[in-house]
């Protein structure tokens, strides 16, 4: 997935969150374009198509949720990423309602929008791209290469022990499905199942977040699944 | 409806004031015909004592003998339906009539001659109580065919013989009779029954006698069938409870003695009685009635107050728009005008402090996020502690500012959010995960404990998440690795208790009283990031869902405890 490839749409009436997200969008290698106003926004998109857009909710010439669903009147189909101040669970329904594909509210993370950007690219675009590679496994916005061994983000490059690796992989390959420590065990430690405890897992999942989570103190995609064991999250 | 309520209260005051005013009526109009008619009775017996006093005067005056005298007082009580006592100088009673028994058997004789004029039609009447022969005592009198004259005759001594218990057996002589009467029968007819006697003077023959049972009534006497049981006919007439006494004396005002006339008929106590009867059923028809109106009226003054009371309820709710619709031009009219003007006022302040909330928090937010996001540039091409530092505070401001937003969204209850239907055992178990997982990476056990039915209650999922989170993340936070974090949810009788427990390092409890306001933190915890505000936030929430929340500590950990009012599961 060459990130050099897509091309962002920021639709954003403050300048200098505007410029600091083109900059760290473009540091990761992403092309950006930014429009100050939704009807802006909605022409250029009309125009250009680009791959996805990130709007704002409160914009000078009205609602972001309302030029989200003219986008999606006028057939316009790339992920959208809404950006809100509220928390309230009515806005996460209504612009998942409106036709947006994933929200934040501000301030945000950079690392966190970066990795559900790519998540949405992914999700759009990237496994389209790569359908023919067994090898290459998604995880969140990860990619696991199994003939590597390697998991990256982004640009970035995670450093898994082998055991993380088959730990992450074997996750993968269960999606959503709460997995007993023994199962686990029985997976990922094989023979030396009999020798290894349940701490053991729980040390070594714990190690794994600290790599793989934004932020491992509220993990997200390994989560606990208690009296049974874990399970990776979506 | 609740008994105290104004509906009922009215309708009942409305039909004790009836109640009260038909009473009042009732006894003076009652009062009053008792008194006219206790009255009249009286004036009755004492025009009666008056003649009968002059009779007796006159007959202590000729020294008439006691039996001659009870004999006529006996007829004179009969026909002026009264009890006549005489007494004598000291007091003692002389006669005494008794009450006015019936029924009486009337005689007529009747005597035809032919030597009689023929302008003369006479009968006898022979009055006698039956049932008491010994007292019995005929009197004659003859009345001549104009009805003008009556002349008192003295019969002789009674025989005795009987011919049956309804015809009258003592009979007075035929010889004083036949003295006086002279005359025939009116019919011509001869009774049979009572033959012929000795004329003294060849001019009268005696011939017939009929009888006649005679009841007293009210107003006069009524004639019976010859062989009625005498107790057909008993005086039912209720008699008066008046009395008179009047002093008998002769010409030079000596005192003779004295009468008393008592048990006269009681004119008035049937009309009395029809009265009170009359008047019960009107003063029961006027309580109904004025239940009645009481129910109507209070409908009237009730049903704008329950509507008042629907729209204040809704406010209370959150629907600040409602107004009260009633269009009355009294008093409840003015309160339903002024509640609506304050109404309106409310709903101005609250929409202006939930946009000033709004616009605070995106003005707020959009430096903040520039801040960050430049910061975070920064700090990735060139790593400092002095940027991550600044990105640190950076952080703190913004979870400061949120909070601070929040406490005021929830305070001003603008969640744009309705209260729902949500089952808190499932909100815990799907959040459950997360905590689960946030435990274990503080190398801490996270146990759960949640019964198997559903735990109803009406509110906010939303701000119910941010409790348990909140509850939960400072039971983390504060218990050193290696230490336990219990979340429990039960129910017990219409509350729902949610206990968040921790082996951690306690609250000191000088700190426990202040631990829900804004901005204190209890002393051992300044080692620990927090603004502060997190457990005000809880405990607005809390509020807002009309539950209570608490917390204990020891040396070994604490315990708060969340209480929620448990909802009805809804239908369907």
């Amino acid at each position: 997935m060459n990130q050099n490839n897509f091309h962002i749409l920021l639709i954003e009436d403050d300048a200098a969150v505007a410029q600091s997200l083109q900059d760290g969008l473009e540091r990761e290698g992403f092309a950006t374009t930014w429009k100050a106003s939704g009807v802006e926004g909605i022409e250029y998109a009309r125009m250009h198509n680009p791959h996805l857009i990130v709007l704002d909710i409160r914009l000078p010439d009205g609602s972001g949720l309302d030029f989200c669903r003219q986008m999606r009147q006028s057939k316009l189909h790339q992920p959208i990423l809404m950006l809100t101040v509220q928390r309230e669970e009515i806005d996460k329904v209504l612009g998942l309602e409106m036709g947006a594909d994933d929200y934040m509210t501000k301030p945000y993370s950079l690392r966190e929008l970066l990795s559900r950007v790519r998540a949405l690219l992914r999700r759009s675009y990237g496994e389209l791209a790569t359908i023919n590679s067994n090898d290459i496994i998604y995880v969140a916005d990860m990619v696991l290469d199994r003939a590597s061994g390697q998991v990256s983000r982004g640009n970035e490059s995670l450093n898994l022990t082998p055991i993380e690796f088959r730990l992450l992989s074997f996750f993968a390959q269960n999606r959503g499905q709460a997995l007993s420590r023994q199962q686990i065990l029985d997976a990922v430690w094989g023979y030396s199942a009999d020798v290894e405890s349940d701490r053991t897992v729980n040390v070594h999942i714990r190690r794994l977040r600290e790599k793989i989570e934004l932020d491992p103190s509220q993990p997200q995609i390994i989560l606990t699944v208690p009296g049974i064991g874990y399970r990776l999250a979506g | 409806m609740r008994a105290h309520s104004i509906r009922w209260r009215l309708t009942l005051s409305y039909a004790a004031i009836a109640c009260l005013a038909a009473l009042a009526l009732g006894a003076v109009l009652l009062g009053i015909l008792r008194r006219h008619y206790a009255i009249q009775e009286r004036d009755y017996l004492a025009s009666n004592a008056e003649s009968i006093g002059a009779l007796v005067s006159s007959a202590f005056a000729e020294d008439v003998p006691i039996n001659l005298l009870q004999s006529q007082l006996e007829n004179l009580a009969f026909i002026s339906k009264v009890r006549i006592r005489v007494l004598d100088i000291q007091g003692q009673e002389l006669i005494d009539t008794g009450i006015p028994t019936d029924p009486y058997v009337m005689s007529f004789l009747y005597a035809t001659s032919d030597q009689a004029p023929d302008d003369l039609g006479s009968g006898s009447i022979l009055l006698n109580p039956p049932g008491e022969p010994a007292a019995m005592s005929g009197s004659v009198h003859v009345l001549g065919a104009e009805g003008s004259e009556w002349q008192p005759v003295n019969p002789a001594e009674p025989t005795t013989a009987t011919s049956g218990p309804s015809l009258v057996d003592p009979f007075v002589p035929q010889a004083s009779v036949s003295g006086i009467i002279t005359g025939r029968t009116a019919t011509g007819e001869q009774e049979a029954g009572f033959s012929g006697s000795a004329p003294a003077d060849g001019q009268i023959i005696m011939d017939a006698v009929s009888a006649f049972p005679l009841s007293s009534a009210l107003f006069g006497f009524a004639v019976g069938s010859g062989n009625a049981s005498p107790a057909i006919n008993v005086d039912t007439a209720p008699r008066s409870d008046q009395q008179i006494t009047s002093v008998l004396s002769d010409a030079n005002h000596n005192r003779l003695g004295g009468i008393i006339l008592s048990d006269g008929p009681a004119y008035g106590s049937e009309i009395v009685t029809s009265v009170a009867r009359g008047w019960l059923m009107a003063g029961g028809i006027a309580v109904l009635l004025a239940a009645a109106a009481g129910w109507f009226v209070s409908r009237q003054l009730s049903k704008p107050l329950l509507a008042l009371t629907d729209v204040t309820a809704h406010m209370t709710a959150g629907d600040l728009s409602r107004r009260a619709a009633i269009a009355r031009q009294d008093e409840i009219g003015t309160l339903a005008r002024s509640f609506n003007v304050m109404a309106d006022r409310i709903e101005e302040t609250v929409i202006t402090l939930q946009r000033f909330v709004a616009d605070a928090a995106h003005e707020l937010h959009t430096p903040l996020t520039a801040l960050r996001t430049n910061l975070e540039l920064v700090q990735s091409e060139h790593p400092s502690a002095a940027i991550r530092r600044a990105h640190d505070q950076v952080i703190r401001l913004e979870k400061l500012t949120d909070s601070l937003l929040t406490l005021s969204r929830i305070e001003a209850q603008s969640d744009p959010s309705p209260a729902e239907w949500v089952d808190l055992g499932g909100l815990i178990r799907s959040a459950s995960e997360l905590y689960a997982s946030r435990a274990e990476q503080s190398e801490l056990a996270f146990e759960l404990s949640l019964p198997e039915h559903a735990l109803p209650v009406l509110g906010r999922p939303g701000q119910l998440e941010v409790v348990l989170s909140n509850l939960v993340d400072n039971a983390i936070k504060f218990t050193p690795a290696g230490g336990t974090v219990t979340l429990c949810a039960r129910t017990f009788d219409q509350a729902l208790e949610l206990i968040v427990q921790d082996t951690g390092i306690g609250i000191p409890p000088g700190d426990l009283p202040l631990l829900f306001e804004r901005f204190r933190r209890a002393r051992n915890a300044s080692d620990h990031p927090g603004s502060g505000l997190g457990l005000a936030i809880t405990k607005a929430i809390v509020k807002a869902h009309s539950g209570s929340i608490a917390a204990e500590s020891s040396g070994n950990g604490t315990k708060m405890t969340v209480t929620l009012p448990l909802a009805r599961l809804p239908q369907g």
